[in-house]
């Protein structure tokens, strides 16, 4: 069978050329091309020729058909697959197999298939990896469009509803998003009014709600207040709809998470029921605020640099960087440009897009700026962090830990951990989580969290704990950039760093509990021993005095003080 | 016949328990008195203490000794159960009540002082006899009985109730249990001149039947299977105090070869007693040159029988040459015989023929 195809030799090397076809195979279908699409990643694979990652390496020899929207009739149908194909029958083809993880794919991979060809023979890898699809409908490019429209579904999934690095669709409005507000417009149309003032003489309120379309507050009413008494402070007030009886326990943790956490406010909470909740503060002590500062080299991106140099007023890329940037100076700045290529007397106005992600990529790449000091975090402190457990789980026993500052791609963080054991802290026949970021709970995937991936993999029995303990554990991460995995902002993301400080803090307010609990076993045990000897010691006298005939029993209270004292014998 | 009389030592023996046990007690009470911690120390009766001892003729108990001391945290409460179990013996015996191993389980929880189980509380005991050197026997504990005594013996009894009667073991065709009562009796007199022990009960029967006592002036003695230790201290008594040879027919197979070495030189289990071995016992058959000679019916011996011969082969008490030329023939024919398969040659050819041609033959 003849066919005519444009074959790609190599970079921008496309050739329209006609040759024989091999026979089939007994796993092989062969088939007629109906329709194709272009799509831009052929363009792409026409441009980078066998640097591309779906075209081999010997294309000059071996050349491969392009085109992969593709659809057409089958002619031949090998033994293999007749019982699922029938010659007549129409098709289209999935080109991104993912077949085991190979790359291959039709119209980059493949010498005889490929969507621009008259006749294409189908290899048994499609029909294996079910990609070739039969096709019902009445004309055929609706089903060479079915992927770019896929392309294009996936597009706006990626961006809205899928975490990244996964294929999970989350449907709707995420919960925990932080659009409180949004979300009381959207469910009641009712504005929200804000009234805040800083202990001035005026007080302002403000009755606003969000141009959704245009992402910009309108301002519905406003009013200047007097503030006599110098009242400081912000009240917001808004209108939501929700099911409350299924959100509450969910509210209340947030209530008594947040105060767990924030041990220095006052919250008082009355629910849609009337029901008043309210959570004193333990400590006027508050911890220190954070400095502002200015962003890391490293935790940069293009956006932020292009922000950063329109409004810059310097002329020099010296200049720009020195005054911009955390921990860089003058030499640090005149290294860097030395290391990056550029001229510190250049007009940071003048980058070329180019230049600027290749700037932010050198930025990434240079390996002498200096850490970022953790002055712009604010962590609890381990006083703080032990009051509020004390007064929210009520333990028997808790320990703290504050770690030192790190960092991750040019973002300082500190991990602060807890644990607490006994008293008030329930069982579960799990370890209890408690997950802060900058001070706020995280309630929810629990098992997606570092944290969580962290406690499953450390070796419990050596810290004497098992999951059947009344034992609660806490994480704070505190971080100019809370590595999120998702956009609910609902776990923290594995990140190397991240995950070792998590450990490290763990770890260490692991070993502490081991210490009280061999402390308690040591207690326990020697309780438990004196209860022996105080069972046994006196029978043993009441027998031995009846065996000896005597009439008076003799002391052994002596004895038990001894054992009080200096412990018993061991075997 | 000559007619004897014995006194045996049972009274004195009574005595000599009661005050161990008090001796016992005045121990542990003065240490405790003078406020120490009691301790006790008692021979060690782990496997390698046990040593044969040629000149006895049994199982002894070497010289390693174990201390338990009630300040040690794990043997305060074996100390505890061992004193306890001291006092109840010592109730038992002064009471002159009797009591059974199961009893002792179950009575200790009278006193709070439970026992794990079974095993744990048979242990204590046997630490009690290891320490005062005594049997539990002595403490009057007692074993389930099965075996029995019958012949021209008469005994004395000193249970209460019972003290001064007299009764002669030939007057009930059943035989008599060797059961407490009996076994603290003292024997007046008997006309018998041999002891004739026997595995099985109704080969027992049916030498009571044939006459056996009177044509051999024989007592017959029922081991039941494994002579218990009453039983082989009962034998003892016949044998010592009055003196009887004794005689003792069992299966022809390893095991009952070992019932009858149980008897003449007791087991490692009780190696921390004496006076339960019979050293001048003869085992008279059946022996594996019985089958061969006798043209027995025999079965096969089966595994577990070749296991048990060959850890015979290696037992210290197994050193005599008609102990060692017996299991190599049962080696040799790999056949075994029980008592009863005489009867091929008629009911009473055993009575008639065989045992008369073996008592002459082990006297």
């Amino acid at each position: 069978m003849k066919t005519k195809a444009v074959r790609i030799y190599g970079k921008k090397d496309l050739r329209l050329e006609e040759f024989e076809l091999p026979e089939i195979k007994e796993n092989e279908i062969l088939a007629r091309v109906v329709s194709d699409s272009i799509c831009m990643s052929s363009h792409k694979a026409a441009i980078q020729g066998a640097d591309h990652k779906r075209v081999p390496d010997d294309i000059h020899i071996n050349p491969t058909i392009i085109g992969h929207e593709f659809a057409g009739i089958i002619l031949e149908v090998g033994k293999k697959w007749e019982h699922k194909f029938r010659p007549g029958q129409k098709f289209s083809v999935q080109p991104a197999m993912q077949h085991k993880g190979t790359l291959d794919a039709p119209g980059y991979s493949f010498r005889f298939i490929g969507g621009n060809a008259t006749h294409v023979i189908i290899p048994d890898i499609i029909m294996e990896a079910d990609s070739l699809l039969p096709y019902e409908g009445e004309a055929f490019f609706p089903a060479s469009l079915s992927e770019p429209m896929s392309c294009i579904v996936g597009a706006f999934h990626a961006s809205f509803h899928i975490p990244p690095g996964t294929y999970n669709h989350e449907m709707g409005i995420k919960r925990g998003g932080k659009m409180a507000i949004l979300y009381g417009q959207i469910t009641t149309h009712q504005p929200a009014t804000v009234t805040s003032s800083t202990g001035i003489t005026k007080i302002y309120e403000y009755k606003l709600m969000i141009d959704i379309q245009k992402n910009r507050p309108l301002i519905m009413d406003r009013k200047v207040l007097i503030n006599k008494e110098q009242w400081r402070g912000t009240v917001v007030e808004f209108t939501l709809e929700g099911d409350y009886l299924r959100a509450m326990p969910k509210i209340l943790d947030y209530f008594k998470q947040t105060a767990m956490v924030n041990p220095y406010a006052n919250l008082t909470f009355v629910d849609p029921k009337g029901r008043l909740y309210k959570f004193t503060r333990v400590t006027k002590d508050m911890p220190a605020p954070p400095q502002e500062t200015k962003p890391h080299p490293y935790g940069v991106d293009v956006e932020l640099l292009q922000r950063l140099m329109q409004v810059t007023p310097y002329k020099t890329m010296q200049e720009f960087l020195k005054n911009h940037f955390h921990r860089v100076g003058e030499i640090t700045a005149q290294k860097f440009l030395e290391f990056s290529n550029l001229s510190p007397s250049k007009n940071p106005k003048k980058l070329s897009h180019e230049e600027i992600v290749r700037l932010m990529h050198m930025l990434k790449k240079y390996k002498e700026f200096l850490p970022p000091d953790a002055s712009c975090l604010s962590p609890l402190g381990e006083e703080l962090l032990k009051a509020g457990i004390l007064e929210q789980l009520k333990p028997e026993f808790a320990v703290v830990h504050q770690r030192r500052p790190a960092t991750y791609a040019g973002h300082p963080f500190i991990i602060e951990t807890g644990i607490a054991y006994g008293g008030e802290v329930p069982k579960r026949g799990t370890f209890i989580l408690y997950r802060f970021a900058n001070r706020i709970p995280l309630l929810y995937d629990e098992a997606s969290d570092i944290s969580m991936r962290v406690i499953t993999t450390m070796n419990w029995r050596r810290y004497r704990v098992t999951p059947d303990m009344p034992i609660a554990i806490l994480v704070h991460i505190c971080s100019t950039k809370v590595p999120y995995k998702t956009v609910g902002k609902e776990f923290i993301a594995d990140r190397p760093e991240v995950r070792r400080e998590i450990a490290n803090g763990l770890r260490e307010v692991a070993r502490q509990i081991g210490h009280f609990m061999s402390k308690r076993e040591h207690v326990d045990r020697e309780k438990k021993r004196l209860g022996i000897f105080n069972k046994y010691l006196p029978k043993i006298a009441q027998f031995s005095t009846k065996l000896a005939g005597k009439e008076k029993l003799p002391d052994v209270e002596k004895l038990l003080t001894s054992v009080r004292k200096h412990g018993a014998e061991e075997a | 016949m000559e007619q004897k009389k014995h006194r045996s030592s049972i009274l004195e023996r009574k005595k000599e328990v009661l005050e161990s046990l008090a001796g016992l007690g005045a121990s542990i009470y003065d240490q405790l008195d003078t406020g120490r911690f009691p301790a006790i120390d008692m021979p060690s009766r782990s496997t390698e203490n046990i040593t044969y001892d040629k000149q006895l003729r049994q199982f002894i108990l070497g010289d390693r000794r174990v201390h338990r001391s009630s300040r040690n945290i794990r043997h305060l409460k074996p100390f505890t159960q061992l004193t306890w179990a001291a006092f109840f013996s010592n109730e038992l015996a002064s009471q002159r009540k009797t009591s059974t191993l199961r009893d002792v389980y179950y009575s200790a929880q009278a006193y709070e002082m439970t026992f794990q189980d079974q095993q744990e509380s048979n242990n204590i005991i046997t630490d009690l006899e290891t320490v005062l050197g005594l049997s539990r026997e002595d403490f009057n504990i007692f074993p389930e009985e099965r075996s029995a005594v019958f012949g021209d013996l008469t005994i004395e009894y000193t249970v209460p109730g019972y003290e001064g009667k007299t009764l002669n073991l030939d007057s009930h065709p059943d035989g008599v249990l060797i059961g407490p009562a009996l076994t603290s009796s003292e024997f007046v007199k008997t006309t018998a001149d041999k002891v004739i022990a026997i595995e099985k009960g109704g080969l027992f029967t049916r030498f009571i039947e044939e006459n056996v006592h009177r044509k051999h002036n024989a007592l017959l003695v029922l081991t039941a299977g494994q002579a218990p230790r009453a039983t082989r201290h009962f034998i003892k008594r016949l044998n010592s105090e009055l003196k009887l040879p004794v005689y003792i027919f069992t299966d022809g197979d390893p095991w009952g070869m070992h019932i009858a070495m149980v008897i003449i030189s007791g087991s490692a289990n009780a190696a921390h007693l004496r006076e339960l071995t019979t050293p001048d016992a003869k085992w008279s058959g059946v022996w594996a040159t019985d089958i061969v000679n006798y043209k027995l019916p025999t079965d096969p011996l089966d595994e577990m029988d070749m296991k048990r011969l060959n850890e015979l082969q290696r037992d210290p008490r197994y050193v005599d040459p008609l102990w060692r030329r017996e299991i190599k023939t049962f080696m040799k024919i790999r056949r075994k015989a029980e008592q009863e398969a005489f009867s091929r040659y008629g009911l009473t050819y055993i009575v008639d023929e065989y045992l008369p041609a073996k008592l002459e033959e082990t006297k």
